[in-house]
């Protein structure tokens, strides 16, 4: 900013010499058309250079993922602000810190924790009856058997997950106030964490009036009013088939958060077979259907996460019924590359 | 020669008009050129912890380690970057291979290391 202030100031000083140099040759009547000429070139250098106006942004780690954020706002305290909403979320809902409430609740079977992490866990259990335990809360023993996105990932025997089957109940958990007992479940919030915290980064954005911004937390994102340049926002897909910069199909959100569950975001190769994170409660196992990916787009961050995982699990076939009879505006990408989108799909979209 | 001189006074466009548009032309021309994105070659930009650490340029091959929780070692070669090694768990950074269009990143979320070639995409972001 400050070099296209001193370029400006250059080019107004040589401008104005040239503008003496002529006056004084000139009679007063073509002085105004000079001055004319001059305001002219330094309105156009003005709307050229100053007047799009920069984003806040920021790039943060929270809750093992990428988190960017770009606000259209002078004030600079919102952005610490967001990164303190979402370092006491991590705190909160992490299974790797030890002393977060989901360790504790994992740990002791019974514990005091936020009100976030009580939050969370009723609308992921809510969803998880509602789909019949497609998106399931209490994975988290099953998550750690797996081992995915550790070193230690490989393919647990049948033996092992017969073991612990006991730790998916979650017909035990039971919430009293601020106190959660789980009985012998153990729970994993990881499908639902980074979508409540979009709700309380937007939340924390319309409190400060803030018009237009674009929240990503490790491809979880929500977005607010229009570009500077009048354009919507425009959130590519993922190409499961491509890396993480390519993408299949473009949808343009105001006001709304979108997220995707996919194949491709977490898993392994063992014996040349891949396995994805996306596990069917049932089989304690990665789901097999002919998915790669399902999207799903709402006002609610939280539920963009839980029924994007949910419909997933379910498949093609049920999670579109699912999904129709809801009211969802989901995208359902198949393993073949195909696309297909729910009745009356609510917001704007291209294939690319 | 007084109504020769009373013409050339009342011409609409002098030289000197010609001039002074020239000059103003060239330095919006020049202000435009200078703020303008080097074009000389794609640069990648290194962030730990949402600092930029490191600008490289894609044209020049190299090696460059970064060092926080964990230690990731960025390699430059034949205009695209990947990460060469990496101690963090799952190494899922390693695993995006290589990178070279503009917007395209490398991510290491548990050394909150990023790597972003410079330029965006058509889309603001990517789910």
């Amino acid at each position: 900013m400050a070099k296209t202030n001193s370029f400006f100031a250059a080019v107004l000083s040589c401008g104005g010499g040239a503008a003496l140099f002529n006056i004084q040759q000139v009679r007063k009547m073509r002085k105004k058309r000079l001055t004319a000429i001059f305001a002219c070139a330094c309105v156009c250098v003005v709307f050229l250079s100053a007047c799009a106006p920069a984003p806040c942004t920021d790039e943060s780690f929270y809750m093992n993922t990428i988190i960017t954020q770009s606000l259209y706002t002078k004030d600079t305290q919102v952005l610490a602000q967001n990164n303190e909403i979402l370092r006491e979320m991590e705190h909160a809902m992490s299974r790797t810190i030890k002393d977060s409430d989901v360790s504790r609740l994992n740990a002791d079977k019974k514990a005091e924790v936020s009100a976030d992490t009580v939050a969370v866990i009723e609308e992921a259990l809510k969803v998880s009856k509602q789909t019949n335990g497609a998106f399931h809360v209490a994975l988290g023993k099953v998550m750690e058997v797996w081992g995915f996105g550790t070193d230690e990932a490989h393919v647990p025997t049948r033996l092992e997950l017969d073991a612990i089957k006991d730790t998916t109940d979650d017909t035990q958990i039971c919430i009293d106030g601020d106190t959660v007992k789980l009985g012998t479940a153990q729970i994993d919030l990881g499908g639902a964490a980074k979508g409540f915290a979009l709700d309380k980064l937007a939340q924390n954005i319309k409190d400060h009036n803030i018009e237009s911004a674009l929240i990503s937390i490790g491809g979880s994102i929500y977005a607010r009013g229009k570009k500077p340049n009048g354009q919507p926002y425009k959130i590519g897909i993922r190409d499961p088939q491509g890396t993480q910069s390519d993408y299949i199909a473009v949808i343009e959100i105001d006001d709304a958060c979108i997220s995707t569950s996919g194949v491709y975001e977490r898993g392994f190769v063992q014996d040349g077979v891949y396995y994805h994170h996306l596990i069917d409660s049932k089989t304690l196992a990665p789901v097999k259907n002919n998915l790669a990916s399902v999207s799903v787009v709402s006002k609610s961050g939280i539920q963009t996460d839980l029924y994007s995982t949910a419909l997933f699990v379910m498949g093609l076939t049920d999670g579109l019924r699912f999904a129709n009879e809801q009211g969802i505006d989901a995208v359902f990408i198949t393993d073949q590359n195909e696309i297909v989108l729910t009745d009356g799909f609510g917001y704007g979209f291209t294939k690319k | 020669m007084a109504s020769q001189k009373n013409k050339k006074e009342n011409q609409l466009i002098k030289a000197s008009d010609v001039v002074f548009t020239a000059v103003i032309v060239a330095a919006m021309l020049a202000v435009l050129f200078f703020m303008m994105p080097k074009t000389s070659g794609k640069t990648v930009q290194i962030k730990q912890n949402g600092q930029v650490v490191r600008t490289l340029l894609l044209s020049e091959d190299t090696t460059v380690e970064i060092n926080g929780t964990y230690h990731n070692v960025f390699v430059i070669k034949d205009g695209k970057i990947s990460i060469q090694s990496t101690d963090c768990p799952g190494k899922q950074c390693q695993k995006t291979g290589e990178i070279f269009y503009a917007g395209q990143s490398i991510v290491c979320a548990p050394n909150g290391v990023s790597a972003t070639i410079a330029g965006g995409g058509d889309v603001d972001a990517i789910t």
